[in-house]
């Protein structure tokens, strides 16, 4: 049976947890209503978010030195 | 006021002769003219790429989303525009490629010819560029407001508008690509050190960082939290966000063209990595600006696209004032300069004209003076600036851009989809855009455009199947 194209594949399988999973924990629904604690005057979560975002870079860094070859 | 019509000045006369200078470097070529020869390595994509995206919304529209509901706009803008960075692999590795192959040079060219369709060429072209012009007269707006609020309403926001596309416009028919390229790297850089000068002398003139930030909490906590401000920030809101940039950013005509001007696949990986690093704080810096306005009590008066001028004019000194308004015209001109390519490139590249004595450039440059004009005319008679830059832009043209992902993904991956499969799947997900947007659906706190993707899918997914089927 052929799998469909979006499906993942062994070579890639860690890529999609990797960059579902960042999506996932982008929804931060535990954070909802709270402010507190505050860093530098910034809600936590808002720091949060920042390294998350820094995450994604580290993760597309990864990405391409390990999977994306040029010859796919 | 005079050092802003110094700086103002040495700065369209700067792009002007940056267009007049890539005019003489571009060879008679379409492929030179329309996509500087596909050359940008990783500093000219990057800054293109960046600066193409980050525009009038970015400086005004950003900051008054977050004086209105607070901290939670940093969320989705950042961190949706970051990991939707993945798009330059899924999407843009695979463009270049085929343009590189191919020669192809715009998106509709590379989707008609996939499914050999001229209608589906037409359909994706038309869909673009309808969606694209909003967005483009948002951008002069944007340079009209700031025209005007620096001048002291001296210059009507309206003569603003027009003035800037028409220096648009110059080094646009000049420069080309190359021109486009090499002017966003200047108006990234200048971009991104006018948000940095405006946060750092807002903050030292409120006492700090920290301080600036405590008297805003003290003010509204609310904006420190979600839903935030007039509840925004829902679950599913946030949800829909997060998603929607991911299918809509790519397929902005003017980032979408900007994969076949890629020189390798190496610069392409560098853009994408450094994306959510230029991301992470420069989304910041806007949403500081709108929130401590509230720690200062600054009475926008129904302008909130407006609070980030008024509170660099009024915590920082004249020169800095001068300077990060440039630097907010920069954000917008490399956003409206890449659109106005874009669309001329289309227009002149996939109607099938039967192009006789006149060239394909010359016929593109034509486009770029109509384009103009179309522009200048949305400015004066269309728009509401009521709703505020960033309700028009959700509803027309994120929401609209984002239906064609799904064609594009099934024209690079899937081999079963077919023309009629696609053509369906734009149809059916634009009128739902449509009637969403128009609340003649509801929308269970979903976005429309993310509602248009999900019947988009849908709608590829079961007709192309039942197309294979009844072929077979």
């Amino acid at each position: 049976m052929t799998m469909p194209f979006w499906f993942p594949k062994k070579t890639n399988v860690v890529w999609y947890l990797v960059f579902i999973g960042l999506f996932f924990l982008s929804l931060d629904f535990w954070w909802w209503e709270k402010s507190e604690p505050l860093v530098f005057g910034l809600p936590f979560w808002i720091v949060y978010l920042i390294i998350l975002t820094i995450i994604t870079s580290i993760a597309f860094y990864l990405f391409s030195k390990y999977y994306w070859r040029d010859d796919q | 006021m005079i050092e802003f019509i110094i700086l103002i000045i040495a700065y369209f006369v700067g792009l002007i002769l940056l267009g007049i200078y890539a005019h003489r470097k571009t060879n008679k070529t379409a492929q030179d003219y329309f996509l500087a020869n596909r050359s940008f390595g990783s500093v000219i994509l990057f800054f293109t790429l960046a600066a193409t995206n980050f525009s009038a919304f970015t400086f005004l529209g950003f900051a008054g989303k977050a004086y209105d509901s607070g901290f939670g706009q940093y969320g989705i803008m950042a961190f949706g525009t970051a990991i939707m960075a993945i798009m330059f692999y899924l999407i843009g590795r695979k463009v270049w490629k085929l343009g590189k192959e191919k020669g192809y040079m715009t998106p509709p060219e590379l989707i008609g010819d996939r499914f050999n369709s001229m209608s589906l060429r037409l359909l994706f072209m038309g869909v673009m560029v309808i969606f694209t012009i909003p967005y483009l007269a948002t951008q002069a707006i944007g340079a009209g407001y700031l025209i005007e609020s620096v001048t002291g309403a001296s210059i009507g926001w309206q003569i603003g508008a027009i003035f800037t596309m028409f220096v648009i416009m110059i080094y646009v028919i000049f420069g080309g690509m190359k021109g486009s390229g090499w002017t966003d790297v200047i108006q990234g850089v200048l971009m991104i050190s006018a948000m940095t000068l405006a946060v750092v002398f807002i903050a030292i003139n409120l006492g700090g960082f920290e301080a600036a930030n405590t008297m805003a909490y003290n003010a509204s906590p609310e904006l420190f939290a979600r839903p935030g401000g007039g509840d925004y920030f829902m679950p599913m809101i946030w949800f829909s966000f997060m998603l929607l940039w991911i299918f809509a950013d790519p397929m902005f005509p003017q980032i979408f063209s900007r994969f076949y001007t890629a020189k390798d696949e190496k610069s392409l990986k560098q853009s994408m990595i450094l994306y959510p690093i230029i991301v992470s704080f420069l989304f910041l810096f806007p949403v500081l600006i709108g929130v401590w306005a509230h720690g200062v009590g600054l009475d926008v008066a129904g302008q909130k696209d407006m609070v980030l001028p008024m509170m660099v004019a009024n915590y920082a000194p004249g020169f800095v004032y001068a300077f990060v308004m440039v630097g907010a015209l920069a954000a917008l001109m490399s956003t409206a300069d890449s659109q106005l390519l874009s669309l001329s490139t289309m227009l002149s590249h996939d109607l099938p004209f039967k192009k006789y004595r006149i060239s394909e450039i010359n016929i593109g440059r034509i486009l770029i003076v109509i384009l103009s004009l179309f522009a200048i005319l949305f400015v004066i008679k269309s728009y509401n600036p009521k709703e505020g830059i960033m309700g028009t832009l959700v509803k027309t043209t994120f929401s609209g851009l984002a239906v064609l992902c799904p064609t594009t993904i099934a024209a690079l991956y899937w081999k079963k989809a077919t023309k009629y499969g696609c053509i369906l799947s734009i149809i059916f997900g634009e009128l739902v855009v449509f009637l969403i947007t128009f609340e003649i659906l509801p929308s269970y706190g979903i976005l429309s455009g993310i509602w248009g993707v999900f019947i988009a899918i849908i709608t590829l997914i079961i007709v192309s199947l039942a197309l294979n089927k009844i072929n077979h």
